[in-house]
């Protein structure tokens, strides 16, 4: 009885509702295709109903009372392709659908974050390149700029030095500029930020600003490149945007991560081995009989004890440097607040002994709706990066990158006391590691990052947006050198503290407007007001005559020495408005207009304008592809227009006296710059075309060519020093960069269990001078240097331009260099040798990355080999290691120059003879020093395992995700020319200097939601 | 929703009106714009104090112009021991030294700096004469140094001199280069100038005696007896000594106080010289001194050169760390020993060479032998001019002076040191600098030096 009546309710509870409201349930969970992760934040929707959902913490969703009938479910989510399915749902029915987004490179529905809002890709008519979450999250690098090396095309990052946070020099395109910054707009969360660094000396190590960003905050990072995709940020767009997206809470219960992960590092590459004692030893009695000085090998008597064998390279190193970081975050939220909240922890210690890097950073995003139209959000991030760091990047006696090659093996590291040996050293440099262990070379940045967005949506199709973007930093060195050995033995010891801050506020207003004409026509309007403003102060003083050692303040210096402080600051206001219209969701033109003005110039030419028009198609939506089940995508764009580039010293329009001069206690006055009051802008002219394809659904890619010609170059045009001054800027000379950029992605294998991607990106640039000024005779105004032409028409910027070495003579063991610089007719005399164009310039032509991943269940692999080609690199201080005699006595050298050395008639040898003294000048500059910059590198090699949720949630312990990985970074690297032995990644300048070499990495970590 | 319209709309104007206002005038907190910032006397002091901080500077009084002079020369060599001065040291210079740049560059400047006070429209006063004097003065000795260091003027066949610059940032920026002997009369007419606005009583200074950290009455009396001996106007530079020494306001240290006068500054038998504080690098002991950089190194021949008993030799000693030699002239390891560019005794032997060569041998004889005298060393028993300028070698050494009185006196340079000899004869190319390529690259007007090829 009992039971009939049940089965009757349920009988009725089936079919009553039904019956009323004929509605059903939709209900389901969104996952990553590539590792199984649930996606949180993902938006669910029943288009033609335009009802939906986002998914929970879990990735789960619940769109219920839907109408039964068939609709399309439509999912998105920022660094995924969209999913689209054609759904029924019965009344009464629950429909569960499990739905797997596949990560995207280029995605087919992408959306595109510019900074000034969001686009779906299909309809952008500029370039971008996106770089998700998954591509930089666990990577064991300090700084986020590093990651993204070889993730994009048309960026081209390279390292200078090892030193963890140190700075990364970033071209978007190749180089636009000759004199200017060359540096990319950085936008946080929709704010121009402050990059860079910000720090008073040039002699340590560099920190910069990306090293307080953490990249587990981060959800996406868009590079923007092109007129079209720059033209909102016109005036500084030149040097192309990267904008940065913090990620966001999503509604729900709250979501809990915690990641950690652990590692060693050693050197990437070792560079050249220097001499042995032995080896020395030989060298040196040799080049004293060569000299004449010595009748034979065993009457030279050299210094060595014929024990001491001291490799200065390995005595400073850490063998043990360790990289950690750790990462908790909340997120969640509810029907009107959402919030994530993180903290970050993270060390890695450089190879030199004492340097490293130690991060904290916190942040909370919260977004609150008042009402139903108007929300407010507040981006909050605050950060500590304290960086111990060395002095590097030249010959500084006190530079251990130095001490390997300049301080002899036949000097002993310790004294019999067990002491370190400071004084019984053969030359001035100075014991790298009592330097180290010490000095204090110590840069401590406090960041705080605040944006607060009020939205208003005036009506329905009325955005009004204000945005406050506040970046504080501040910046403490400290200097301290010993008064026993080293820089400042002679002043008993000094102590220099630096203090900068940098405050700079950003303010927008901004219209958006959308009006739909017709179902056929969409047009979308933006009007935007955006002042910005940047304050810098320093503060600096020194002091020298310590009372004591180990005391790191200037209250312990016997003898002020030194009092400074030195402020500016600049602004600019821009008003920008413009127009997108749109046809069918298949065809899009936009036009941008910006018009700025910028303190840099005088007022009358303060202001300028820029433009860009662009327009996408997308063909693959016209009927005629329809039936092509092969072609799953097909767009072609194009875009041009005109941008600006500002990005020079302030006050440069000026003619100013300095009143930094003191002589004898006074305050002394000099002229310090000839100013222009007709400098202004530089612009570039950009176009691009572009076809993207996608093929079977597994193949993606696309390829772009693009023009960017430089005009009114803001050029330090040299002067005669008859006047006083070197240079003066001024706006001159034309350059283009033009190329291709390209980029693959295969889904080899796509199943449920297995998948298989390769992938890869190419870019090739071409850089150009066109035309500089003249000459009152006519000649151009080339702007030349010891080692290679900053910039001569014709040309790539940074050409080598040098003798050419013609090797050695096998009979006499003399140098020779081609008379012209080129072929033919050699000389050993090396004033006869004409300096000539080598070929190359310091810049790489060609660059990229190929990428594999392969995921069998829960298991994954994935190597990312980066790749550049074309450039050369000059070894500046080879002349010192590779004497030939001159500096033998006084510091190591290379053991190439040991190893392949003349010796007698006959030899077939790479060095000329040594002789003591060394007067044949085989080591002045010449293409000797010279060598090819191709490389590849094994830049990431992952290995993870994501374990199954089925598992986890039997344990029920609470955790929805766990994953274990294994990332190696630098493991591996290829340089093309052999007797490349240094480390080949060098920033634009080419040049090998003495810098702390660049990491291998080797961590393991583990991530957990719950 | 009307109302927030219009406030939006306010917003946007508000802000687009801060487009008339001054919110993109950028501040200038350290420098003041040169057009309008030299007003009054104070002003053009300041200036003057620039160009003697400019003087200061490694490139020019604050080490390498007084190390080219020495270097040079069979008084010192480059041990090359930091790589510095090796192609001044070895005549190995090509137009990409950055000595020759450096220098060129900084002798520049410091001519800016004087056309800066020469050119003001600053009211006339005395004050202001005297301050223009002094800028007149600073130009002339900057020019002497220049045309001795790149113009033609000890090479044979050739007279081209270097650019007389006159004026600041304005007229011909591409200066050509007058003969040898047209830049040495700009250099008198300049002297003369300064000699005739200055006025003794306004020379800073106390207890009768001068300020020797700035140019003085006394100091440009003794920049023209320089001057007219260089030129060879014998009589003139009699003239212009014996001024010196008649002002009384400056003797020669005796020889018990006068190693000390030495790393004490201002002492009173110097005329000019440059002040170095704490917050300048006289880079001069970090060069000379084994303690720093280290790279030049005595000759052996000028060590010695000098008597058991002269006081000279405890200014040279024989390093023990290294057994070198070594001067300790400027001996603040600190870098902040003054640099002595005009000295009573410079004045005492132009005087005794000027009345050498006007056939008076008796009183030369008395002037020369004042400096041994003064210095516990045997004196001479004629004035020739080969003692005269031994002499000048040994009371001068290493401060700048024996390569020109070598190449004045049309001697050839010969240097014997193991690994370091040289030997150029009397007008060889070798003599001058070559014209810094950076200056030929931007100055169609100049052409470049004998003996260092195109450029």
């Amino acid at each position: 009885m009992l039971k009939k009546l049940l089965c009757t309710l349920l009988f009725i509870g089936l079919f009553v509702p039904s019956a009323m409201a004929q509605s059903g349930t939709v209900k389901g969970k969104v996952i990553d295709s590539r590792n199984g992760e649930t996606i949180p934040g993902a938006n669910v929707l029943l288009v033609e109903l335009e009802r939906g959902a986002a998914t929970g913490p879990n990735g789960s969703f619940t769109i219920e009372d839907v109408p039964s009938g068939t609709y399309t479910l439509r999912v998105t989510f920022v660094g995924y392709a969209a999913y689209e399915q054609q759904v029924e749902i019965g009344a009464g029915e629950t429909l569960n659908k499990n739905i797997k987004l596949k990560p995207s490179k280029i995605g087919l529905e992408e959306v595109v974050v510019t900074g000034y809002g969001e686009v779906d890709e299909s309809e952008f008519t500029g370039s971008v390149s996106q770089v998700s979450t998954n591509d930089i999250e666990g990577i064991p690098v300090s700084s986020i700029s590093q990651s993204l090396q070889g993730k994009s095309t048309g960026l081209q990052i390279s390292s200078v030095s090892g030193t963890p946070g140190s700075v990364q020099d970033v071209n978007i395109r190749g180089i636009s500029s000759i004199n200017a910054s060359n540096n990319p707009l950085y936008v946080i969360d929709g704010v121009p930020v402050k990059s860079g660094e910000v720090q008073a000396s040039g002699a340590t190590s560099s920190l910069g600003l990306m090293a307080s960003l953490n990249s587990s905050n981060i959800s996406n990072i868009s590079v923007l490149k092109g007129a079209a995709a720059t033209a909102q940020y016109g005036a500084r767009g030149s040097n192309g945007v990267i904008v940065i997206t913090t990620k966001d809470g999503s509604a729900g219960e709250t979501n809990y991560s915690f990641s950690m992960q652990r590692g060693t590092s050693q050197r990437a590459v070792d560079g050249p081995e220097p001499l042995s004692a032995s080896q020395w030893d030989e060298l040196y009695r040799e080049a004293r009989v060569n000299a004449g000085l010595a009748p034979s090998m065993s009457a030279a008597q050299s210094p060595w004890d014929g024990q001491t064998n001291t490799n200065w390279g390995d005595v400073a190193t850490d063998d043990n440097a360790v990289t950690e970081e750790y990462n908790i975050s909340a997120s969640g939220g509810s029907e009107n607040s959402t919030y994530y909240a993180s903290i970050n922890y993270m060390q890695q210690e450089g190879l030199n002994k004492t340097t490293g890097l130690k991060r904290v950073n916190a942040r909370l995003n919260y977004s609150y709706d008042f009402a139903e139209n108007i929300t407010l959000s507040n981006k909050l991030s605050g950060s500590y990066v304290n960086q111990n760091g060395m002095l590097e990047g030249a010959a500084y006696f006190g530079n251990p990158a130095m001490a390997k090659y300049f301080m002899l093996p036949i000097d002993k590291v310790y004294n019999k006391d067990g002491s370190y040996n400071i004084d019984g050293l053969s030359n001035q440099v100075y014991h790298p590691l009592y330097i180290l262990e010490n000095n204090i070379n110590r840069k401590r940045t406090d960041r705080v990052v605040n944006n607060t967005t009020l939205e208003i949506d005036v009506s329905e199709n009325l955005i009004f947006t204000s945005k406050l973007g506040l970046d504080y930093v501040t910046n403490e060195e400290k200097y301290y050198d010993n008064p026993n050995h080293g820089d400042a033995a002679v002043e008993n010891g000094s102590i220099s503290d630096y203090y900068t801050r940098n405050f700079n506020w950003v303010w927008q207003n901004k219209l958006d407007y959308s009006l739909s004409v017709s179902a056929n026509h969409q047009l979308d309007f933006k009007l935007l007001q955006e002042a910005q403003q940047n304050k810098y102060y320093t503060i600096q003083a020194a002091g020298e005559n310590l009372a004591t050692t180990g005391l790191p303040n200037l209250a312990s210096t016997g003898k002020p020495t030194y009092a400074y402080s030195y402020s500016d600051d600049w602004s600019t206001l821009g008003f920008m408005g413009s127009v997108k219209y749109g046809y069918q969701d298949k065809a899009f033109i936009d036009g941008t207009y910006r018009y700025e003005g910028n303190s840099r110039f005088a007022p009358g030419n303060r202001w300028g304008s820029f433009w860009s028009v662009g327009s996408t198609y997308i063909l693959s939506k016209e009927s005629f592809f329809q039936d092509m089940d092969w072609l799953s995508f097909l767009k072609v764009r194009g875009s041009y227009g005109v941008t600006g580039n500002a990005s020079i010293g302030l006050n440069e329009y000026q003619s100013f006296l300095s009143y930094g001069g003191s002589y004898n206690g006074q305050a002394a006055v000099s002229p310090a710059q000839l100013g222009n009051e007709r400098l202004t802008w530089e612009k570039a002219t950009s176009m691009e075309g572009a076809l993207e394809f996608g093929f079977f659904n597994r193949i993606n890619g696309g390829i772009t060519y693009f023009y960017k010609k430089s005009t009114d170059l803001l050029y330090d045009v040299p002067l005669s020093r008859t006047t006083g001054h070197n240079e003066r800027r001024s706006n001159v000379g034309s350059l283009y960069n033009r190329g291709l950029e390209g980029n693959l992605s295969i889904d080899v294998i796509q199943s449920d269990d297995y998948q298989w991607n390769v992938g890869g990106n190419i870019t090739l640039v071409e850089n150009k001078i066109t035309e500089l000024p003249e000459y009152a005779n006519g000649e151009n105004i080339i702007i030349t240097g010891s080692y290679k032409h900053t910039a001569v028409e014709g040309y790539s910027i940074g050409t080598w331009h040098m003798p050419k070495w013609a090797g050695v003579d096998s009979q006499t063991g003399k140098p020779l260099w081609y008379v012209n610089g080129k072929d033919g007719a050699t000389t050993s005399d090396y004033s006869k040798a004409k300096a000539a164009y080598q070929g190359a310039s310091a810049m790489p032509t060609t660059y990229g990355s190929i990428n594999s991943r392969l995921s069998v269940k829960g298991f994954y692999a994935e190597a990312s080999l980066y790749y550049s080609f074309g450039n050369k690199v000059y070894d500046i201080w080879a002349d010192y290691m590779t004497s030939d005699g001159q500096y033998v006595g006084f510091f190591n050298q290379y053991q190439s120059q040991y190893k392949n050395r003349w010796q007698e008639p006959g030899d077939k040898a790479d060095n000329p003879q040594i002789i003591w003294g060394g007067n044949n000048q085989s080591n002045s500059l010449s293409s000797r020093y010279l060598y090819d910059g191709d490389y590849l590198r094994l830049q990431t090699l992952r290995f993870g395992y994501n374990v199954p949720s089925s598992f986890l949630s039997n344990l029920n312990v609470g955790v929805k995700s766990a994953s274990i990985y294994f990332v190696g970074r630098n493991l591996w690297t290829y340089a093309y020319d052999e007797d490349l032995q240094y480390d080949p990644e060098v920033n634009d300048s080419g040049y090998l200097d003495f810098y702390a070499a660049p990491l291998e990495t080797y961590t393991v970590g583990i991530k957990a939601n719950f | 929703m009307k109302n927030l319209t219009r406030f939006l709309v306010g917003l946007l104007v508000v802000a687009g009106l801060s487009a008339c206002s001054n919110f993109l005038d950028p501040s200038t907190k350290q420098n003041k714009e040169t057009d309008k910032s030299i007003q009054d006397v104070s002003d053009l002091q300041s200036l003057i104090l620039g160009a003697y901080d400019r003087m200061n500077d490694t490139n020019y009084y604050g080490r390498d112009f007084v190390v080219y002079g020495a270097v040079r020369t069979d008084n010192a060599f480059s041990n090359a021991f930091s790589g510095r001065f090796i192609d001044p040291s070895e005549y190995t210079m090509n137009y990409n030294s950055g000595y020759a740049l450096g220098t060129w560059d900084k002798i520049y400047e410091v001519i800016a700096n004087a056309n800066l006070v020469i050119k003001s429209d600053v009211p006339n006063s005395p004050k202001v004469e005297y301050v223009k004097g002094q800028a007149y003065a600073i130009r002339a000795l900057a020019h002497m140094d220049l045309l001795r260091l790149f113009g033609q003027t000890y090479v044979s066949g050739d007279d081209r001199g270097v650019p007389y610059i006159t004026t600041y940032a304005e007229g011909n920026t591409t200066p050509s280069r007058g003969t040898v002997a047209e830049t040495w009369q700009k250099i008198g007419q300049d002297l003369k100038k300064a000699d005739e606005m200055m006025s003794p009583s306004l020379d800073a200074g106390s207890g009768g005696g001068i300020d020797p950290t700035t140019i003085t009455t006394v100091a440009v009396n003794a920049l023209r007896a320089r001057y007219f001996l260089n030129v060879g106007e014998y009589d003139k530079a009699e003239r212009e000594a014996e001024e010196v020494i008649q002002s009384g306001k400056v003797g020669l240290a005796s020889a018990s106080n006068y190693v000390s006068t030495w790393g004490s500054d201002g002492s009173s038998n110097t005329i000019f010289e440059l002040a170095f504080t704490g917050s300048d690098d006289n880079e001069l002991s970090y060069i000379y001194l084994d303690t720093n950089y280290g790279d030049i190194e005595l000759t052996p021949e000028l060590y010695n050169l000098y008597g058991a008993n002269d006081v000279r030799n405890e200014l040279m000693f024989v390093d023990s760390d290294s057994s070198s030699y070594r001067t300790s002239k400027y001996p603040d390891p600190n870098g902040t020993s003054n640099v002595q560019v005009i000295r009573y005794a410079e004045v005492i032997l132009i005087y005794a060479e000027a009345l050498a060569r006007t056939n008076e041998p008796a009183a030369a004889l008395t002037q020369l032998n004042k400096i041994p005298n003064h210095r516990n060393a045997s004196t001479y028993s004629s004035a020739t001019i080969d003692n005269i300028l031994l002499e000048r070698r040994k009371e001068l050494a290493m401060e700048g002076f024996r390569f020109y009185d070598l190449a004045r006196n049309n001697r050839d340079i010969v240097r014997s040191v193991s690994g370091h000899n040289i030997n150029i004869p009397y007008g060889s190319s070798e003599l001058a600098f070559p014209i810094p390529k950076s200056e030929l690259d931007v100055n169609p007007n100049l052409s470049q030096n004998k003996g260092y090829g195109g450029s």
